[in-house]
């Protein structure tokens, strides 16, 4: 693998606008299609806000870190938190969570459809890890 | 910094909720909480105008699934009205696009009109 292009992110919800930003601007950057770009930004996103999710849950204020790796023919996408389970493969999820606005089944889900090859790899946190054609 | 907003307006016997901006983590509750206070009001026919929204996750389709419980509860409807390319397939991978209408406009989602 090249050296990666990194992203430190203070698990807090407004930072979730900044992680997509920087994965578009990422795979922009390294010619992928403006599509796939698309679903980045999807899968960036559910996999920061599980991250987020779970490190308010068990007080973790460690960051999260997104790493790029410019490798061909695909981006390798990393993102690390200190935190989460891998969520379950699957599973029905019952699609109403009424106090809450999070569903981690419905996320992860989400991840895997867009991305096949996503591994949920947990190590003493979780890192989510899937590669972007380009 | 989120340039985010939510707004309703009551449109017979509808109430239409324009959000604008991305819907996440840290904008969807403004969403939900917008969404139950119509529900609270007694407004049990929402429009959801998502003309002007940019971006959604799974936290925007779990607002959404939570409000349309809801509104079913009270044998009312959530429409759903202009979602673009991206949001329209995260309704499609997961599904929701069967139990959530979409329509080009407000006028066609009043009507009933499904896309």
């Amino acid at each position: 693998m090249t050296d990666p292009v990194e992203l430190m992110l203070p698990p807090q919800p407004e930072f979730v606008g900044t992680a997509r930003i920087f994965a578009a601007a990422i795979g922009r950057h390294f010619g992928v299609d403006e599509e796939v770009v698309a679903d980045l930004k999807v899968a960036i996103s559910e996999a920061c806000t599980g991250a987020i999710w779970a490190h308010n849950q068990e007080g973790i204020a460690d960051p999260i870190v997104i790493r790029v790796f410019p490798d061909l023919p695909s981006l390798n996408v990393e993102v690390e938190s200190k935190a989460g389970q891998a969520p379950a493969e699957g599973v029905e999820w019952e699609p109403v969570t009424p106090s809450d606005t999070f569903h981690p089944l419905l996320g992860g889900g989400l991840i895997r459809t867009l991305f096949p090859d996503a591994e949920f790899i947990e190590n003493g946190g979780l890192t989510v890890r899937f590669s972007v054609p380009r | 910094m989120s340039d985010f907003s939510v707004d309703a307006r009551s449109d017979g016997d509808w109430v239409v909720v324009t959000a604008a901006g991305d819907i996440d983590v840290y904008t969807a509750p403004r969403l939900k909480r917008a969404l139950t206070e119509e529900i609270d009001r007694g407004h049990h026919h929402i429009v959801l105008d998502m003309t002007k929204v940019r971006f959604m996750d799974s936290t925007g389709l779990a607002v959404m699934v939570g409000g349309l419980k809801k509104v079913k509860a009270k044998k009312g409807t959530l429409e759903l009205v202009g979602p673009n390319d991206q949001i329209r397939r995260i309704l499609t991978i997961t599904d929701l696009v069967k139990i959530l209408p979409v329509h080009d406009s407000v006028e066609d989602a009043c009507r009933g009109k499904t896309t």
